[in-house]
């Protein structure tokens, strides 16, 4: 394998490769240093990278397996985290100047148990500050941008992650999504994107946007890929309050590749929303295919799809800025504008009004529940656009003017308050070369479901395969 | 939920100082509007009549906690 075939394959097939010694854990973080030395300084996916580092876990990662003692299907993996996955020994800025310094003393679960699992930690990735925007901007790090078209948008908030996997910068990165942070980025730089079940993956350990919307969550360039990071770093954790004790499966047995009579959910909501022309031919199309592939599609409706972004954003703001508060007053001139304005406008948020989003999150959910009952899944698009220019605070969908913030978050929300999984795939390209993604959910901890369709879609499609420039 | 077209400067005025925070007149200005916009925008959830529903927030005495 080339270097560039090294840094393009998924962990499926690398696994193998290291397990049978046919490529060394050193061979293969060689090849993603010199494909970070050629890229980054277009991308600037990364806030802290750990060449040094890495190539040393890798060479004793090699001797393991020499010594027989190979640790599973991560094995020698290089894996990029989220700079607000907190790494003992390794600085983690949240994406602000203002913890430029600050090093925490251990590591969140997320990265303990990639580090178990035999995992290389290359480095920390680029976001966007505090995880407050879902554009991928940081005037403290840089912006980041899309491997596609680097004048355009990686999306955010998990922009750096987006960016890696998108271009063999890492085989495996981590996002975390409050109101589509994994997704967006994930469906705009073209990788597979999976923000699962609320509680299955731990937050100990990660700077909190929201408490009760935050999912951490794979982003990576296949379906097997994301099934295997789930086995990997999965599972109850007693130090995260709102971590699910339940049985974690082998998420790669679901991928059968079989979704004969799988019933799946069109919301009709969605395509009543804004929807660029281009977007919603895509889509269409892609939904035509997984009925091809034997699922039943009916058309169904979200009915409070309307406050979704309402709920949503009120919890959000609300425990934002609860959570910054002390932040605001000491360092608010450090902030970038519009974060600090984000943050700030949540403190005019009343407790009745936070309590009231909480009971329509109740009603919401409950309408949510109901749709299971009719359907196995549901899909629609992941976004309405494809990647806007990087600073556009407003996109034109067909003639209308819509906030960027808006429209970028206004299919990955309800899946946030609802906490239910919910995984981009790639599904075509615009006419200009911009990925596409589509987006397909499931009831609560049926991830097997989200992963069976979306595999049978990637199997089925080409576009996982296609490559950036850059 | 409180009418929210009876914010006025005052009221904005009278949260940012209860929040601690320091007056900065220019950037204020700024924040108030961005207020005046947030505020509008949870609309869709003033009119939400959520009757006797509660919040997903039920407290479960005996959990387990470990720092």
């Amino acid at each position: 394998m080339t270097p560039q075939e090294i840094c393009y394959a998924s962990a499926w097939d690398l696994g193998p490769l290291i397990s049978n010694r046919e490529i060394s854990p050193v061979d293969v973080i060689e090849s993603h240093l010199k494909r970070i030395e050629e890229t980054e300084s277009v991308l600037n996916s990364f806030i802290t990278l750990l060449a040094d580092e890495a190539l040393s876990v890798a060479k004793r990662l090699e001797s393991e397996v020499i010594q027989g003692r190979y640790r599973g299907p991560l094995h020698g993996i290089p894996v990029g985290l989220k700079d607000l996955f907190h790494t003992g020994g390794v600085r983690t800025t949240s994406g602000s100047r203002i913890f430029d310094t600050y090093i925490p003393t251990e590591d969140c679960t997320v990265a303990a148990r990639f580090n178990q699992a035999g995992a290389i930690l290359l480095g920390k990735l680029n976001m966007h500050q505090f995880a407050y925007g879902p554009t991928g901007e940081n005037p403290d790090y840089g912006h980041m941008h899309n491997p596609w078209n680097p004048e355009l948008i990686s999306g955010g908030s998990s922009g750096g992650s987006g960016s890696a996997a998108a271009s063999g910068q890492c085989t495996i990165t981590m996002g975390s999504d409050t109101g589509g942070s994994v997704r967006i980025p994930s469906s705009l730089c073209g990788i597979v994107g999976l923000k699962p079940t609320y509680g299955l993956i731990s937050r100990h350990g990660l700077t909190p946007l929201s408490w009760c919307l935050d999912h951490p969550g794979p982003m990576v360039r296949t379906v097997e890929d994301a099934a295997l990071t789930m086995n990997a770093i999965s599972g109850y954790d007693p130090k995260d309050v709102g971590s699910a004790n339940v049985d974690i499966p082998d998420f790669t047995a679901s991928m059968t590749g079989d979704i004969k009579n799988v019933k799946i959910g069109l919301v009709k909501e969605f395509f009543e929303a804004p929807l660029d022309a281009e977007v919603h031919t895509v889509i269409k199309a892609a939904i035509a295919q997984l009925e091809s592939l034997g699922a039943e599609i009916v058309e169904v409706s979200m009915p409070m799809f309307e406050q979704a972004q309402a709920i949503s954003g009120t919890i959000l703001m609300a425990e934002a800025a609860a959570y910054h508060r002390d932040l605001l007053k000491e360092h608010a001139d450090k902030l970038y504008p519009p974060v600090r304005l984000r943050i700030e406008s949540g403190l005019f948020v009343t407790a009745a009004d936070y309590l009231k989003a909480q009971q329509g999150r109740t009603l919401f959910n409950k309408a949510m529940s109901d749709l299971f009952l009719e359907v196995d899944a549901l899909v629609g698009p992941s976004q309405p656009i494809t990647a806007p220019p990087l600073l556009a605070n407003t996109v034109d969908i067909n003639g209308e003017t819509v906030g960027t913030t808006a429209a970028l978050t206004q299919y990955s929300r309800p899946y946030n308050i609802s906490g239910t999984p919910a995984i981009s795939i790639p599904c075509g390209f615009s006419k200009s070369g911009m990925p596409i993604g589509l987006q397909i959910a499931g009831r609560a901890y049926d991830e097997a479901m989200v992963l069976r369709i979306a595999k049978a879609y990637q199997d089925s499609t080409t576009w996982h395969q296609k490559r950036p420039i850059v | 939920m409180e009418d929210k077209t009876e914010f006025t400067r005052e009221v904005f005025q009278f949260v940012l100082g209860q929040s601690g925070l320091k007056p900065d007149p220019a950037h204020d200005d700024e924040l108030f509007k961005y207020v005046r916009n947030v505020l509008a925008g949870m609309g869709p959830l003033a009119n939400l009549n959520v009757g006797e529903s509660e919040p997903p927030t039920a407290f479960k005495p005996g959990q387990e906690y470990v720092s």
